[in-house]
């Protein structure tokens, strides 16, 4: 696990009843109830986290972002593109 | 007993697309979009698109009672003056102990609101306008509606988000109903382009970034607008004994709640509202030829309302004409069912279904007929109008040729 996903799954344990250590990258969203609304949170806390903009609107994210790894993903893309 | 009948007879809006009822269903039916650039002090907004109403002929309202509203009470008091002066109400006419009014707002006073925060905070001002809280308190709109035209029968607000004008609506009718009144204004009012309201809409990530695009498959959000629509409804005994014109008749309200999620929603709730809507009307659905969708553009709502819609029309939904006339004057919020109702009545007088625009890309999960871009001719003789709220409560009408 990276940093990135560390991070990743720090911020998405505060939103869910998980604790850090139950999530890893191939961890469901919706299973650890992290639906829509708080998909939403946790995006504009990586925003605010990394300086960056994740350009999805609460729809575009529930459905391009399943996964924690897909998050992980997301944010390492847009951070090496030095958004 | 037999239950009192109630017509509607009167119309009255304002809104983006015009500032009267006619105006607005010209636009309607030309499929002209009231949705541009913001001409707000943006400051920080990302959002730069919204319905907003050009200049406003204020010049009825006595300036020191215009000076007590805030924008929204101010659009209800213009709509119901339009709608009861097409009624064939002029004050004195009637008798005020039996006439009221239900009038819908999702928001509030969003401009007083804003300008007693800047105040305080941005220009550092001992107290905000001492007028703040009736300009801003929900209730507004109905107490300046009443206080402006003489109304002395029930006078209320409601307040449901995006459901509050029908939920309106549908309380006006029970007050006829019960003969609590003979005559009800009732519709919605609201103002949400001001810089805090746009702002934290900002925030939930619903917003379009270019146009409002209902049942498209490139549809990504709802635009905001400002409006209010006002309808005079009335007991058909009394409007007939009047010799009133009678526009259309509300034979149906349904009203349900999701139970669930307080964004997403539900098929259920949705689907129940219209089932209890058409059980109160006592008709089946094949007697629907048109429906005026909660159609917000957004991924949800657009999704869900499609299976709610096919869920309780069956073979039927194919039949039937829809459109969401939101793509033309954006989500007033509010006051948008009852903008949609001026969409509804002039349907059914004019048989012409005013069309989705900014239709570009079928989208499987949204495969009803959405009467794409252009007006159809088409003849309506019952028409219902969807509204479905965050919080998951919905409210249903429908109106029937008279």
């Amino acid at each position: 696990m990276n940093d990135t996903s560390a991070r990743v799954i720090d911020i998405i344990s505060g939103y869910s009843k998980m604790n850090s250590a139950e999530i890893s990258n191939e961890t469901e969203l919706d299973l650890i109830g992290i639906n829509s609304l708080e998909l939403t949170e946790v995006v504009m806390d990586l925003e605010d986290h990394y300086g960056i903009e994740i350009d999805l609107n609460a729809a575009e994210a529930w459905d391009s972002l399943k996964t924690v790894g897909d998050v992980v993903n997301t944010i390492e893309k847009l951070i090496n593109s030095g958004s | 007993m037999s239950r009192r009948r109630v017509v509607i007879t009167g119309l009255g809006g304002i809104c983006s697309l015009g500032s009267n009822a006619g105006s607005i269903w010209e636009a309607m039916c030309a499929g002209r979009s009231g949705i541009g650039p913001l001409s707000i002090d943006r400051h920080d907004l990302k959002t730069n698109i919204g319905a907003e109403i050009g200049d406003i002929d204020e010049s009825a309202i006595d300036e020191r009672r215009r000076s007590t509203m805030g924008r929204f009470s101010l659009l209800a008091v213009l709509s119901a003056g339009e709608a009861l002066g097409a009624a064939g109400l002029e004050p004195g006419s009637f008798d005020a102990a039996r006439i009221g009014a239900a009038i819908g707002v999702a928001v509030w006073g969003s401009d007083a609101v804003d300008d007693a925060y800047r105040d305080v905070f941005v220009e550092r001002k001992k107290r905000a306008h001492i007028l703040t809280v009736p300009r801003a308190m929900p209730s507004a709109a109905a107490g300046q509606v009443s206080m402006q035209f003489g109304l002395r029968g029930p006078v209320f607000g409601v307040t449901s988000a995006c459901s509050s004008a029908n939920h309106a609506v549908s309380a006006a009718v029970d007050q006829l109903r019960l003969g609590r009144a003979d005559i009800m204004l009732a519709g919605g009012a609201d103002t949400p382009l001001v810089y805090g309201i746009i702002k934290v809409w900002e925030t939930l990530r619903v917003l379009a970034r270019e146009s409002c695009r209902p049942f498209s498959a490139d549809r990504d959000g709802l635009v905001l607008g400002d409006g209010a629509g006002i309808a005079v409804l009335e007991t058909l005994d009394h409007a007939q004994a009047r010799g009133a014109p009678i526009l259309a008749e509300v034979v149906g309200c349904g009203m349900s709640a999701d139970a669930a999620d307080i964004v997403t929603p539900t098929v259920e709730g949705p689907s129940a509202a219209m089932r209890a809507c058409l059980d109160d009307a006592g008709l089946p659905p094949s007697a629907v030829d048109y429906i005026n969708a909660h159609g917000t553009g957004t991924k949800a709502n657009d999704r869900t309302e499609t299976q709610a819609i096919r869920a309780v029309f069956g073979d039927d939904a194919d039949r039937l004409g829809l459109s969401s006339t939101k793509s033309m004057h954006g989500h007033c919020l509010g006051a948008s069912g009852a903008i949609e109702m001026i969409a509804c009545v002039n349907a059914i007088r004019h048989g012409i279904v005013p069309p989705t625009i900014g239709y570009s890309e079928p989208d499987p999960e949204c495969d009803l007929d959405i009467t794409a871009n252009v007006a159809r001719e088409r003849p309506v003789g019952v028409a219902m109008s969807n509204a479905f709220a965050f919080g998951g409560m919905n409210a249903v009408i429908a109106l029937s040729a008279i």
